[in-house]
């Protein structure tokens, strides 16, 4: 499944994107021309930090082509699993506010987005069927309609054909332009539903008779699996994959069950599918939310190297970067995202070198990733209060590095990195000459070759600590 | 042929002594939650905390089984079974006990001097006496650093391989004169054992002589069949507590804990374990005193009593001793233990006195801090019960696990909460030390460790709001908890100690 939380986030900013507006229609009442920053409202939405041109171009979308079709794809694609819900229905819900979907579409397809997203679970099947009802009036080759087969639902051969004969009823065409084998997480299950139960067979048969253009699958799984099925004799159309610029050379987090060494970076997947010639879509370009959420000295990293960019904008701008992304899917609820995702692939600026080290920098103060530039030179021995500052700092940086840090105690692995970074700590640093026992005297600051502020740093590292042993 | 009472009773004891040895060995905390009922369930503890309903479930077992306490759950007991299980596995040595009789005298005063002691409190008798406490100790002094020894090995070994299943644990002497006086408890129990069975228990315990009291009146007791027995006098010579009397055909119920070794024992199966009405004789025959002996040896165990209480004055004395003359010493080095003219005792003990009249020392807290602060005192008035210090870590907030554990009543449960508001005592600097005024630098490591904000550090000169700042307490707002003293760099004393309190109060 796609993140469902990003659309709960959207939800709940539903009143800043009505300040938003607000602020938005009495700028454009000031008469002033071209971007403009607004007002930020929150901290919790990217589009209330935004800003937005007077006029949204209808004419600089970016496209893609793909070299399977030679046809060209909008660069942002319309991920259809958040619409919005009539007052008061559950965001999940069936209850589709089809007047307003009516109202995006028509408004994504003026600005150039031709790529549409859909999936059979989503909202309980309601997804498809409103996109069904939205593009009906639009010629068929004006648009791309993708849709998936519902691997979490165990289909059967004979329910398989019912969904898919379904799924061309709801969404009232006579082909599929993408379709996906969805959310594909582990061989077995993959084997059984697609190889033994004969789906992938019916599938590709569907695929010769043209009523699927492009098949491929959309990956949430382990490395064994996407080896295995790019090992397949048969040439994917087309595969989506989670990328975005945290997951870029970390991997998207994997269920505790599964092997972490299991784990999947993004940058790995890319590279393999690149070589493969497949053509990517991208699905959670923004983490579900979480990488507009960064913490506040990573937003400040950010704004203050683009002030007037939104802190979405750059992790749609990480992934419009890489060359061989056919479309960024993205979930808009309400006009002012599908607007202001409009502005940025209007057309999509890539990052420069420059701001890819920017990005990195914001990325690594937001994941706590800020070891201290010690070198161990151990210019600033002896600490004439007994403190092992290179060994404390090494083991310190060493957490950071290893991605060992226990952050937020409702994260699933909090003890296990707790226990680990005091253990360790213990063994690479004896019990009196730990950061406890700096006295601030300032003595080492001017030893030290990389101008580390060594009693500010020990400081930080003993509240830490001392954090993590009160905490049980 | 084996016998089922003994089968159930040896296993019954293994497990019981396994649990409460592993409470005591245990650093992590992992069995208290679901063992720690074994030791509220020893009898002096739970006389000590006032737990009738305890005390009462052990008089009535007494009552109806005799003295299963003393063979199953006394831990003490149970090593003096371990112990003189494994001497009579040497050759010719089954059979090497012999009746004696009952030495009623030195029972009598010993359990007298025990109570007049609780009373009086004099800490150094009754904490030396009481049994559980007693293995406890031997067990925490003597063992615990063996286990951890083990520990250390694989932490060692899983450091090797990268892993973080086992850590590295200190293992240092708490307390020397409590290491001492286990160590001597410790080899003249055994020894008693090794060559007597249950002599101890049947002599000194002041336990066992308070049970034997309900034990020589209980219901179900082992007894002779004169018909069957042929006065071979076996189960006499296999009988550890050396209370059968094959003579006169009579078992001393006060003495017999109910091992069951007699009844199997017996070739002629004239021995069984049967219903008795109370307080009818019928197979006891009154056993003489022996008076001359029994004076005897009050004298010696009196004697014996005070040079070892001689000996533990010298040694706390050359300990201290040995403190005071120690040189200065790096930041590295272990800081020397504050003389505290107060000692502190932890959150939950409510006062000084009550932990005095409660505790019968046996370590358990001691060994159970996380923090390291808990230590077996060396002064004579709170003899091995335990004191906070802070040498090797300090009270913090989030753990009240001593007063979890102690079965005696001596460290009450206490809430985290109010843990955080009660005052066990309150730091005091002390000019001389501080490296403040004599390395001249800026330290205030006290006042950012400080959990309360208790410590404010101000200009040394009061005319020069530049000059480097010294420390000053705010009493009212510590509560003794030590972040401040252990984190001193000020060597070998600390700068700034927690001077102790008599009476806990709630800030």
């Amino acid at each position: 499944m796609d993140d469902k939380k990003q659309k709960n986030d959207k939800g709940m900013s539903r009143r800043n994107m009505l300040k938003w507006l607000a602020a938005g229609t009495i700028s454009a009442v000031a008469g002033s021309y071209g971007w403009r920053r607004t007002m930020s409202c929150g901290k919790d939405g990217y589009s209330t930090a935004g800003v937005m041109p007077e006029i949204i171009p209808t004419d600089k979308m970016t496209y893609r082509t793909d070299p399977h079709t030679g046809k060209k794809v909008s660069l942002l694609g319309y991920g259809l699993m958040r619409l919005p819900v009539k007052e008061g229905a559950n965001p999940n819900s069936d209850e589709v506010d089809q007047d307003m979907v009516n109202k995006l579409v028509d408004y994504a397809i003026a600005h150039g987005i031709n790529y549409f997203d859909t999936a059979h679970p989503y909202h309980k099947g309601m997804s498809q069927i409103a996109i069904g009802k939205a593009l009906k009036k639009y010629p068929r080759d004006k648009f791309f309609l993708a849709t998936k087969m519902p691997t979490p639902h165990m289909p059967t051969l004979e329910q398989a054909k019912e969904i898919f004969e379904k799924q061309l009823r709801d969404c009232q065409v006579e082909y599929f332009d993408y379709y996906l084998l969805h959310n594909l997480q582990t061989i077995e299950v993959y084997k059984e539903i697609y190889e033994n139960r004969g789906i992938l067979h019916y599938l590709l048969e569907q695929k010769r008779k043209g009523r699927i253009r492009n098949l491929g699958f959309s990956f949430h799984g382990t490395r064994s699996l996407m080896e295995y099925l790019l090992n397949l004799d048969l040439q994917w159309d087309f595969v989506q994959i989670q990328c975005n610029y945290h997951d870029w050379d970390r991997g998207a987090e994997l269920p505790a069950w599964m092997q972490q060494s299991e784990r999947v970076p993004a940058r790995w997947m890319y590279e393999k599918l690149t070589e493969k010639q497949i053509p990517i879509t991208v699905m959670e370009p923004l983490l579900g939310g979480r990488l507009t959420r960064l913490s506040r000295s990573a937003i400040a990293i950010l704004k203050q190297a683009a002030p007037e960019q939104s802190i979405a904008s750059w992790a749609f701008r990480f992934v419009g970067s890489l060359p061989n992304i056919l479309c960024v899917l993205s979930g808009m609820t309400y006009m002012e995202n599908l607007q202001e995702n409009i502005c940025t692939f209007s057309p999509l600026q890539p990052l420069s070198e420059e701001e890819h080290k920017v990005l990195d920098k914001a990325l690594d103060v937001f994941l706590g990733n800020r070891t201290v530039p010690c070198t161990g030179c151990q210019y600033c021995t002896p600490c004439p209060y007994g403190v092992d500052i290179p060994a404390v700092f090494a083991h310190y940086n060493k957490c950071v590095n290893e991605e060992q840090m226990p952050k937020d105690r409702m994260d699933e692995d909090y003890r296990r990195a707790r226990r680990r970074f005091l253990i360790g700590y213990d063994r690479s640093v004896p019990e009196l000459q730990q950061a406890n026992r700096c006295i601030q005297c300032g003595q080492c600051v001017s030893k030290c070759p990389q101008w580390i502020n060594i009693p500010k740093e020990m400081q930080k590292i003993d509240r830490f600590v001392e954090k993590l042993k009160l905490e049980k | 042929m084996k016998n089922r009472y003994k089968i159930i009773r040896v296993w019954a004891a293994i497990i019981c002594w396994s649990l409460i040895t592993g409470l005591f060995l245990d650093f992590t905390g992992t069995l208290h939650p679901y063992f720690g009922f074994l030791a509220k369930l020893q009898f002096l503890p739970a006389l000590l905390a006032a737990n009738v309903l305890v005390v009462l479930l052990w008089a009535v077992v007494t009552f109806v089984f005799g003295r299963i306490y003393c063979s199953v759950v006394c831990p003490l007991g149970v090593m003096q079974d371990i112990v003189s299980y494994f001497s009579g596995k040497r050759k010719k040595h089954k059979y090497r006990f012999s009746y004696s009789p009952e030495k009623k005298l030195l029972r009598y005063s010993v359990l007298v001097a025990f109570i007049i002691a609780v009373f009086v409190g004099l800490t150094v008798i009754y904490t030396t006496l009481a049994p559980y406490s007693s293995y406890g100790r031997i067990a925490t002094n003597w063992f615990a650093p063996i286990w951890r020894g083990m520990n250390n090995v694989l932490a060692y070994l899983s450091e090797q391989a990268d892993s973080y299943a086992f850590y590295r644990v200190d293992i240092w002497i708490k307390g020397l004169t409590t290491f001492i006086v286990s160590g001597l408890i410790f080899v003249g129990i055994s020894f008693l054992a090794w060559k007597h069975g249950r002599t101890y228990c049947n002599t000194i315990c002041p336990v066992g002589t308070l049970l034997s009291f309900i034990s020589r009146h209980s219901l179900l007791r082992i007894t002779v069949d004169t018909t069957k027995c042929n006065s071979c006098g076996l189960c006499s010579r296999n009988c550890k507590a050396a209370c059968i009397d094959t003579k006169q055909h009579s078992i001393d119920g006060s003495r017999c804990i109910t091992c069951f070794n007699c009844i199997e024992t017996c070739k002629k199966g004239a021995l069984s374990y049967k219903l008795h009405l109370p307080f009818r004789k019928n197979n006891e025959a009154d056993i003489p005193e022996v008076k001359k002996e029994t004076e005897g040896q009050v004298n010696e165990s009196r004697r014996k009593m005070l040079m070892f209480t001689a000996t533990l004055a010298g040694t706390s004395i050359l300990a201290q001793a040995k403190q005071t003359t120690k040189e200065f010493v790096a930041a590295t080095e272990r800081k020397s233990i504050a003389r505290r003219k107060q000692q502190i005792v932890p959150p939950g003990a409510l006062n000084a006195r009550n932990m005095a009249n409660h505790c019968t020392a046996c370590q358990l807290c001691v060994n159970s801090c996380p923090n390291q602060v808990l230590q077996p005192s060396d002064r004579l008035e709170t003899f091995m019960q335990p004191v906070m210090s802070y040498e090797h870590g300090f009270c913090r907030s989030n753990c009240n696990t001593c007063s979890q554990v102690c079965p005696a009543g001596a460290i009450r449960p206490i809430s985290l909460e109010k843990k955080a508001s009660v005052q066990v005592g309150h730091a005091v600097w002390i000019a001389a030390n501080c490296v403040v005024n004599t390395d001249g630098v800026s330290c205030g490591n006290c006042e950012r460790h400080c959990p309360n904000g208790a410590i404010m550090m101000v200009a040394k000169d009061k005319d020069n709001p530049d000059s480097l700042k010294i420390p000053i307490v705010d009493a009212e707002r510590c509560i003794g908890c030590g972040a401040c003293e252990y984190v001193c760099p000020a060597r070998p004393f600390s700068a700034i100690y927690v001077e102790g309190h008599e009476n806990h109060r709630i800030l």
